[in-house]
């Protein structure tokens, strides 16, 4: 019965008791001083943590907040950096390699007398396969 | 950067989605209406440190960052509580490994107060009961902090912890015998 009144006690600070569960227990506190007791330290301790107003964030929080945001906004995450300088160093081998490319295609039809896949690449008598496979390229010439 | 200016009566909800569209006041306004309790909850749960600034930098700034998964299903003020207490819960952890490995775990039964007698003006009662918070294991003091001291009812509270009201409810009982118990040797008037 003890058990059942504190638990009484307990729940109707922090939630609705029932119509019977309100009567037993203000019958009790009626007859009980141990348990009015208890009831009123308990108030206590509740309204000091209620009013233990606790202090706020640090001056400027939000001037802090705001800077640390964007500040982190302009850094490159790790990985996105590591691709940024992939891309940007592959990009001038690229554009070079291009370059080249078109250097080679030009010679090779300025001396070719026909203008084929071959002669873009300064191959004769093999086929595209040929030009892009070296191990075809490998055994055609060695059957040549 | 949108910097049109914001009505004063804008829900959270409204500045939520302005926000989204990349208006820095907003966002800024979002911290201010909500800093405070959200001081509260940290500071309930890992006591008077400096990580407590760091801990509320980092709530916001992870609300920020996905802040478009707000649907507006529970109130703003619940969602980031929410996250302030999975991060203190966090640093409690952190600061358990630490302990194990050094004398600290000696003095976690009762509280470490030389002399009791010191303690005679209000506020100290006030201080006293902060530091009977600090002395509850992580389960017990959430309930305690976001109940007692920043004064959500119980459905909130045990909707922001996610557990049932029925533990929630057992949990504050069980807490407040505990505080009752770390208190007793130094305010015998409470």
């Amino acid at each position: 019965m003890k058990n059942i009144i504190e638990k009484l006690l307990y729940k109707s600070l922090d939630a609705p008791l029932s119509s019977e569960e309100t009567s037993l227990l203000n019958n009790e506190l009626k007859n009980s001083s141990k348990l009015r007791a208890e009831y009123n330290k308990l108030k206590e301790i509740r309204n000091v943590l209620a009013e233990s107003g606790v202090p706020d964030f640090k001056p400027y929080f939000e001037e802090r907040l705001t800077d640390r945001l964007y500040s982190d906004q302009k850094k490159p995450a790790p990985f996105n950096a590591l691709i940024n300088s992939f891309s940007y160093s592959f990009r001038e081998i690229a554009f070079a390699a291009i370059i080249i490319l078109i250097l080679l295609v030009t010679y090779n039809l300025k001396n070719g007398n026909i203008y084929s896949v071959e002669n873009l690449f300064g191959k004769s008598g093999s086929s595209i396969e040929y030009a892009f496979d070296p191990i075809q390229n490998l055994i055609g010439s060695n059957n040549q | 950067m949108v910097t049109a200016s914001i009505p004063d009566k804008a829900s959270d909800y409204e500045l939520v989605k302005l926000a989204i569209n990349g208006s820095q006041y907003a966002f800024t306004e979002i911290v201010r209406r909500h800093k405070t309790k959200i001081a509260s909850t940290i500071h309930g749960m890992i006591g008077q440190c400096d990580q407590v600034d760091d801990i509320g930098q980092e709530v916001f700034i992870r609300f920020y960052r996905k802040m478009t998964n707000f649907r507006g299903e529970s109130a703003l003020g619940t969602y980031l509580t929410r996250i302030a207490i999975n991060l203190s819960l966090n640093e409690l952890k952190r600061r358990k490994r630490r302990n194990i490995f050094s004398f600290n775990q000696l003095v976690e039964e009762g509280l470490d107060i030389a002399d009791p007698s010191s303690f005679e003006a209000p506020d100290d009662n006030i201080n006293i009961v902060r530091m009977a918070v600090q002395k509850l294991d992580p389960k017990h003091r959430s309930v305690i902090v976001l109940r007692l001291i920043d004064g959500y009812s119980t459905e909130e509270t045990s909707k922001i912890l996610n557990i049932p009201i029925g533990t929630a409810l057992s949990r504050l009982a069980r807490a407040q015998k505990k505080l009752k118990e770390l208190i007793k040797p130094y305010i015998y008037e409470l």
